[in-house]
């Protein structure tokens, strides 16, 4: 696979949120305004990409067994590392806007899912750009939720009144709106999918109906 | 059984190595964490205080003057802001109380007459969006302009009810969907730093 390929997986073609299903905690919990997602998402590719390319560097000295323990010991370190760091000399307002995204990143499942089914296998380089691929797409789709619901919301994006008078619709703010708009997307990306197949003469599976692009329990 | 304690001492090397790393950041970076937590503590405080404060009392030290001392009540940390002439204006109380996700650090500014002047969160560590409707004061722009009013402090509904009432009385203020346990927090943060500041007055 070209070093390009690794990179821009991610983006589209393998999208953590749209077809991995991964760090649905974080997507549903931070999308609420495209600004949010922004800090959320610059926040996630930092940590991705350095913590890809942490466990590409330790994964020969890590027996297979104990791996995914051991993972979790190094990004979590690497995560509080990045916090102290931040909070030491960052500048206020760089910290103050990016710092409250760090602590949900602890334990993201696309970390862990990137070390476990990338990083672990592959070279520093290669894993780094995984990393910022996959964080940008995860940036991307984060975006486009979070700016949806904030439209429906208030009428804002990025804060900005787009249409003034918007009537704060609530539903959209809070996590049942998060559930119905990742849904849509979900249900637009399969429906592109299946008319895909059916114009190629194939039958579509969802990818997330089955675990194969998971390597945990292989 | 050989194998078990290959992996142990794995497991157990990479735990030592990562907390070895992580005492080491923190020895490095305690103090300029610290001296940034007080940059925002004290820009905070200028914000709570009336705005002809001059010179707020900060000292921790036992052998300070008197009149520069912080006060501390319980855990609440009383700052008394005086004008030029060194009068006293106000007093900012600090108080956190858990909120959704550990404590809120909130600074609440009193004035002379017993009124909640302004209330403010300093630190929290609440979830964007969903918590921080009751913590962050943001201003509301439109991409149609007329932005230019925004240079005083960005309002808040939430935090704004507070401000007016008695710090005798602290009044009940309604809670914000989606921020209900942080809403808590904060009040109960408020309710903390009004009791201070009522035992610390009735006491002088």
């Amino acid at each position: 696979m070209s070093v390009l390929k690794e990179f821009t997986k991610g983006i589209w073609k393998e999208n953590p949120v749209l077809v991995l299903m991964l760090g649905m905690c974080p997507t549903l919990a931070v999308s609420t305004s495209a600004k949010n997602a922004l800090g959320m998402g610059i926040a996630t590719t930092f940590v991705l990409a350095g913590s890809n390319v942490v466990i590409s560097w330790v994964r020969k000295f890590i027996p297979s067994n104990v791996r995914i323990p051991c993972y979790i010991v190094v990004i979590a370190v690497f995560v509080t590392i990045v916090e102290m760091l931040m909070g030491a000399y960052a500048p206020a307002e760089l910290n103050k806007t990016l710092g409250i995204y760090i602590p949900l990143i602890v334990v993201n499942c696309i970390v862990l899912g990137r070390a476990e089914a990338f990083a672990s296998k592959n070279g520093a380089f290669a894993s780094m750009l995984d990393g910022l691929g996959m964080g940008l797409g995860f940036t991307l789709a984060l975006m486009a939720l979070g700016g949806v619901r904030e439209f429906l919301s208030a009428g804002t994006l990025f804060e900005y009144v787009v249409v003034p008078g918007w009537p704060d619709f609530l539903l959209f703010k809070l996590p049942a709106g998060a559930f119905i708009v990742l849904a849509t997307f979900l249900a637009i990306m399969n429906y592109r999918r299946i008319r895909k197949a059916e114009r190629e003469g194939t039958s579509y599976t969802p990818p997330e109906m089955d675990c194969s692009h998971c390597h945990i329990c292989k | 059984m050989k194998d078990i304690m290959r992996l142990c001492f794995s497991l157990g090397a990479v735990c030592l190595i990562g907390t070895a790393g992580l005492v080491l950041v923190n020895k490095i970076t305690l103090g300029p964490r610290e001296a940034a937590a007080k940059a925002t503590l004290m820009e905070g405080l200028k914000i709570v205080l009336p705005p002809e404060t001059t010179k707020i009392a900060l000292e921790t030290k036992e052998d300070a003057e008197e009149k520069d001392k912080v006060i501390v009540m319980d855990d609440v940390k009383l700052y008394r802001g005086y004008d030029s002439n060194g009068d006293e204006l106000g007093i900012a109380c600090e108080a956190s109380a858990v909120g959704f996700s550990g404590p809120i650090q909130t600074l609440v500014g009193i004035n002379n007459d017993g009124e909640i002047l302004c209330v403010l969160v300093a630190a929290h560590n609440e979830t964007p969006g969903l918590g921080t409707l009751v913590t962050d004061r943001k201003a509301q722009k439109s991409i149609w302009g007329g932005n230019e009013d925004s240079d005083g402090l960005p309002p808040n509904p939430f935090l704004d009810a507070f401000t007016g009432s008695k710090a005798s009385a602290p009044k009940n203020v309604d809670a914000i969907s989606g921020a209900t346990q942080s809403g808590n927090g904060v009040k109960n943060a408020v309710a903390k730093a009004c009791h201070a500041y009522n035992a610390y007055k009735s006491a002088n």
